[in-house]
C-alpha cells in the first residue's frame, strides 16, 4: 500500500461505472434520495427482533457509494478514511491528510470491493443495522462481524476541497 | 493544575510574544482528536481534523469557535461577538469575569449564547517537553430556555499556551453532569510525520 500523492491510476475500469459516466452525471439521484430509498427497501420494523441485519443489494450499494464522497469510521483501529468513488471505477480515500488511489467494484450479491496500490481486492457485504450502514466481515464463527461504520454519504467528490 | 504528560514528539517553537504554530502542524489530543493548521488568517486560526470539519477559532481563547465547516456534510455555522468585549478579560482584575454574547448563524436560524469567563492567571509548566508559560481560564455558557430561564449549557475549564496558540488541556462539564476532559499530548511540525508515524500516533490513543 503506498500513502502517497502519485500512486500510479489503476487499468481496470469497470463497465458499470463507464455506464454511468455516459449516462451524464444529471441522471444520478440525490444522496439524501439514495439513502432513504435504500433505508425504506430495508425497514426492518414488522421483522422479529432477533433478525439479522440485511445485507445490501448490488443496486443498493451502487446507489449509496457510486458517485459519491464516503465518510468512514474503522471500528478496530479507530482511524476515519473518507473515500470518493468515482463511477469509472477509481477511488480515491483520504486519511489523516494523505491520500492513495485505489479501484472498487461491486459484486452480484452486493459485496463490495476495494483495492489501494498493489494489493487485491477485498470485497465485503455492506449492512443496514439500527438506521446505520457497515461494512462486515464473517468471524471465525461464520458470524458477521462489524467492522466500518460509514458516517455519511455525500454527492460527488468532496476531496477536491482537502488541504 | 494537571500536568501535560508527553510522547516523544517535539517541535521546535518561536517564542515571538503573538507566536502560533506554523501553517501543516498537526496536534494530537488524548481523546483522540487529530488536527491541522490550515491556515492563518485576519480572525484567527483554522484548523482541520481528520474528519475533513475546519474550525476557525479566535486567537482569543475564550472567544467560541467563530465559523465550523464540515466540507463533506456541507454543514456550516457562524458565531460573532453580540454585545460585551471578551479582549478585556487579561485586563481585569485577576477573577473579574467578562461578559459578553454571541449570535451562531446556522441554516438561516439565530441562537444566542451568553458567555462569562474568568482569567484565573498564569502558570509555568511543561507541555510536549519544555517548560512554557501558560493562561488559565474558565468559562460558562448559558442560554435561555423556552420559559425564559437563563441556564447554564457547560463550564470549561482550560489551560492555553500563547507561545503554541492552543489549548493544551480542557475539561467541560455540561448541565447534566457529563464530564469529558483532554490534553495535547503531540505536535508534529510541517512534513515531520509521514502517514505511518502519524497513524500510528493516532491508533495508539484511538484504540485504548
Amino acid at each position: 500500500m503506498n500513502w502517497s500523492n502519485e500512486v500510479k491510476l489503476p487499468k481496470l475500469l469497470m463497465a458499470f461505472g463507464a455506464a454511468i459516466l455516459v449516462s451524464g452525471c444529471s441522471s444520478v439521484p440525490s444522496v439524501t434520495d439514495s439513502i432513504t430509498e435504500v433505508k425504506e427497501s430495508l425497514a426492518t420494523d414488522s421483522l422479529p427482533f432477533f433478525q439479522e441485519p440485511k445485507k445490501l443489494t448490488e443496486e443498493q450499494v451502487t446507489k449509496l457509494f457510486i458517485g459519491n464522497t464516503v465518510e468512514s469510521h474503522n471500528l478496530n483501529t479507530g482511524l476515519n478514511s473518507i473515500t470518493y468513488y468515482h463511477p469509472n471505477g477509481q477511488a480515491v480515500q483520504q486519511r489523516l491528510w494523505s491520500q492513495r488511489l485505489g479501484k472498487w467494484a461491486i459484486e452480484d450479491d452486493g459485496k463490495i470491493c476495494l483495492a489501494f496500490g498493489d494489493r487485491s481486492m477485498k470485497c465485503r457485504h455492506i449492512i443496514k443495522d439500527d438506521d446505520r450502514f457497515f461494512k462486515v466481515r464473517p468471524d471465525a464463527d461464520g458470524n458477521l462481524q462489524k467492522i466500518v461504520r460509514y458516517r455519511y454519504f455525500a454527492i460527488g467528490n468532496r476531496l477536491q476541497d482537502s488541504h | 493544575m494537571r500536568h501535560v504528560v508527553l510522547f516523544t514528539f517535539f517541535i521546535a517553537i518561536s517564542t515571538a510574544a503573538s507566536a502560533t504554530v506554523p501553517v501543516g502542524t498537526i496536534a494530537l489530543y488524548s481523546d483522540g482528536r487529530v488536527e491541522k493548521l490550515i491556515a492563518t488568517e485576519e480572525e484567527g486560526l483554522r484548523w482541520e481534523d481528520d474528519r475533513m470539519r475546519q474550525f476557525l477559532r479566535s486567537r482569543n481563547p475564550v472567544m467560541p469557535v467563530l465559523e465550523s465547516r464540515q466540507l463533506v456534510t456541507g454543514n456550516v455555522y457562524f458565531q460573532e461577538l453580540e454585545r460585551g468585549d471578551p479582549e478585556q478579560i487579561k485586563q481585569l482584575p485577576l477573577g473579574t469575569p467578562v461578559h459578553f454574547s454571541v449570535i451562531r448563524h446556522r441554516d438561516g436560524e439565530r441562537k444566542r449564547r451568553f458567555w462569562k469567563c474568568e482569567f484565573l492567571g498564569s502558570v509555568r509548566e511543561e507541555v510536549l517537553g519544555e517548560p512554557r508559560d501558560l493562561e488559565r481560564y474558565q468559562c460558562k455558557q448559558s442560554s435561555f430556555t423556552r420559559k425564559l430561564w437563563l441556564r447554564i449549557r457547560d463550564t470549561r475549564e482550560f489551560t492555553f499556551s500563547p507561545e503554541l496558540g492552543v489549548i493544551v488541556s480542557m475539561e467541560r462539564k455540561t448541565a447534566k453532569g457529563k464530564t469529558r476532559a483532554r490534553q495535547l499530548v503531540a505536535m508534529f511540525e510541517p512534513g515531520e510525520a509521514d502517514y505511518k508515524t502519524l497513524s500510528r500516533a493516532v491508533r495508539k490513543i484511538r484504540e485504548k
